[in-house]
């Protein structure tokens, strides 16, 4: 359910979802918006508590004024685990949400626990250049992020409402998403964090789409080489795995938290 | 009422098949299209029509800034500008402009300017455009949700280095600088004339308003589609209590003058119709990036229905009906840019005579039955009540570039 925080430095508001039982799970949505991952998030709930808040720009959550790099966007976190008075926690994210998971266990490398990285941004691959999400119509995005464009999950990202008000709705609060993806992400979506990767700790698993067209299994492979002992995983789904991939993402990213025996 | 000689610098030998074949003519056009020969035949002849411009009573010749665009060859107007500079006397050369956030520091246009401000006697008039989400997002790599802060703060920099004659430190959010030291200074002072060459947005009518700065709404789709943008700037001025003088717009307008209706569309039409249906072809991922506009914009041009700026697929007859094209006899062209500047109150006028793939020597006949047949009838317009604070105020004796001797006395012949 959803939820509203105060943080206490800033006074900016974080609108976060929370809901399931069970050990905290921290859960990053990607560059389009939480609602895009909440097949997933409700699948994790199941075995955890996930927390999911809103970035800086999303939903109702304030800030993005004031956050211009991924170091903002951690600090912006460390605030908001503070504030829910959360220690230590398992961090999973999506995307741009994969991005900053992963900053964060960079940089505050104590606080978490374990990592689960879903076809996360951050790094640029070698050779050919990853397709521009922030320059292509809508009907070419949704192709890109599907494996199966023609499904209800493509369907439902492709915003078409017969009624003008609801499709205005939608198509700002598209906007609004890609407004705050791309105040970090633009124009390159590597901001030095191949630099940072080896101070992550956390057991970590990374997943990948077989079918992403925006990031391919051997950009997942190098992301998964940056950090020691990083497993990885690849499932049948387009980029839009929280929606394509749910169970057996959930699956995985379960399995991370579980103590494996000696 | 002043006219300006505006040339974009099309490519005009961009493929018959080109929309068929490529997605878009700016951003990501093939470079394989681009035959240096050809631009030195079209910098030049370019640069010839806005010379001859001058010399036949234009009172300024005008150059821009696009990047990565088939239809705008000049990636630099300043370098342009410099050229014109030393190859005419009188006119203004009003450079529309430089997008002061793609410069690092944002001191270089200081600087520039002050130097083509300086070569030319004192003639330039100094445009801050925020540029295009294709020129600054697309090519020049912005991040969009900060170009607009980026593009304020660098002409306060820019503004404050040609006023200040003391060294000064500039702790900017993008910009840092110890030691500011625009040097050379800008002939006029304060400094020239700043024209903020704009599309239809609020915090534009605001800004120019505010700062004293000319609004220059720059537009292709003609003078009757622009009346809802120029009326925001007057209304604008009018909510401050501002006096709404004509001199403090400009506006753009392609004119084509013949001797008679069928005659203009024989002779201009396909090119013409070459501009809109060839190099208006830009791809919709590029049109504008997520942060270009805020979302209060967004919201409010989808409340008002706004209409997009760019027009396609259209035919000569539609143009010259809605008024993207004025074109005609001598005596219809002159009633109609009347018309234009009464209906949009605007005392600049940058006349748009070459466009599409519009050959050198009908450029040239058009530029000169403009010039002696049509704004000579116009200049007076607005004499009688208002005064141009924003034109340049030049050197009254300039050094003017002087042909070179055959032998210099004391070096070897």
């Amino acid at each position: 359910m959803s939820n509203t925080l105060t943080l206490p430095g800033t006074g900016w508001a974080v609108d976060y979802d929370k809901l399931g039982q069970g050990p905290v799970l921290v859960y990053l949505h990607g560059a389009f918006g939480l609602e895009w991952s909440m097949p997933l998030v409700r699948e994790l709930a199941h075995s955890h508590t996930v927390i999911a808040p809103c970035m800086p720009g999303y939903g109702a959550s304030d800030g993005l004024d004031r956050i211009g790099s991924f170091y903002d966007l951690s600090v912006w976190l460390d605030e908001v685990l503070d504030a829910l008075k959360l220690d230590s926690v398992a961090l999973a994210g999506h995307d741009f949400g994969g991005a900053a998971a992963a900053e964060y266990a960079a940089l505050f490398r104590r606080r978490v626990s374990e990592l689960a990285l879903i076809a996360p941004y951050g790094l640029w691959p070698q050779g050919e250049p990853m397709p521009d999400i922030f320059a292509l119509t809508p009907g070419a995005l949704t192709k890109l992020l599907f494996a199966d464009p023609t499904g209800p999950h493509a369907g439902a990202f492709n915003i078409q409402h017969p009624d003008k008000a609801r499709q205005d709705e939608a198509i700002l609060s598209r906007r609004q998403a890609m407004i705050a993806a791309a105040k970090l992400l633009w124009p390159i979506p590597d901001k030095g964090l191949r630099h940072r990767l080896y101070r992550i700790q956390a057991p970590t698993i990374v997943i990948g789409g077989t079918r992403d067209e925006l990031m391919g299994e051997s950009y997942i492979r190098d992301f998964a080489k940056g950090i020691a002992g990083a497993r990885v995983q690849m499932l049948e789904a387009g980029h839009m795995v929280p929606q394509e991939a749910t169970m057996a993402a959930a699956a995985s990213i379960s399995k991370l938290s579980q103590k494996v025996p000696a | 009422m002043k006219f300006m000689s505006f040339n974009l610098m099309p490519y005009r030998y961009l493929p018959m098949d080109f929309p068929q074949k490529h997605r878009s003519v700016w951003v990501d056009i093939p470079g394989d299209l681009y035959d240096p020969v050809k631009g030195n035949q079209l910098y030049n002849e370019y640069m010839d029509q806005l010379e001859y411009a001058a010399q036949i009573g234009f009172d300024g010749i005008c150059v821009n800034e696009h990047h990565a665009n088939g239809y705008g060859l000049m990636p630099s107007p300043n370098i342009i500008a410099a050229g014109l500079a030393r190859r005419t006397k009188d006119v203004a050369l009003v450079v529309l402009g430089n997008s002061v956030a793609l410069y690092n520091p944002p001191l270089r246009v200081a600087e520039e300017f002050a130097m083509i401000d300086c070569i030319s006697g004192g003639r330039l008039v100094a445009g801050f455009p925020v540029g295009t989400s294709m020129d600054t997002n697309y090519a020049y790599g912005q991040v969009p949700t900060t170009l607009r802060e980026k593009y304020y703060e660098g002409v306060r920099l820019i503004l404050e280095a040609w006023k200040r004659n003391d060294v000064f430190a500039f702790n900017g959010e993008f910009t840092q600088l110890r030691y500011v030291n625009c040097w050379p200074k800008p002939f006029q002072k304060p400094h020239p004339p700043v024209w903020i060459p704009g599309g239809g947005s609020v915090e534009t009518w605001d800004y120019c308003a505010d700062m004293g700065f000319l609004y220059s709404y720059l537009s292709f789709s003609g003078y009757k589609r622009a009346k809802v943008f120029m009326d925001g700037f007057w209304e604008t001025l009018e909510r401050k209590g501002l006096p709404q003088n004509p001199y403090q717009a400009g506006f753009v307008q392609f004119v084509a003058v013949g001797d008679s209706d069928d005659e203009c569309a024989e002779k201009f039409g396909p090119h013409a119709e070459w501009f809109f249906n060839k190099t208006q072809h830009v791809y919709g991922g590029f049109a504008e990036a997520p942060g270009y506009r805020t979302l209060t914009t967004i919201k409010m041009g989808m409340e008002s229905q706004q209409k997009g700026p760019r027009i396609i697929d259209t035919t000569w007859k539609e143009m010259v009906d809605r008024g993207t094209v004025i074109a005609g006899t001598p005596k219809r062209v002159t009633e109609q840019i009347e018309d234009l500047a009464r209906s949009l109150n605007v005392g600049h006028l940058g006349v748009l005579a070459q466009f599409g793939d519009m050959p050198h020597d009908k450029v040239m006949v058009n530029l000169k039955r403009i010039a002696t047949e049509v704004t000579p009838q116009l200049k007076h317009l607005w004499d009688d009540k208002w005064e141009d604070h924003w034109w340049p105020k030049p050197m009254a004796t300039p050094r003017l570039p002087h042909a070179i001797p055959k032998f210099v006395e004391g070096v070897g012949q």
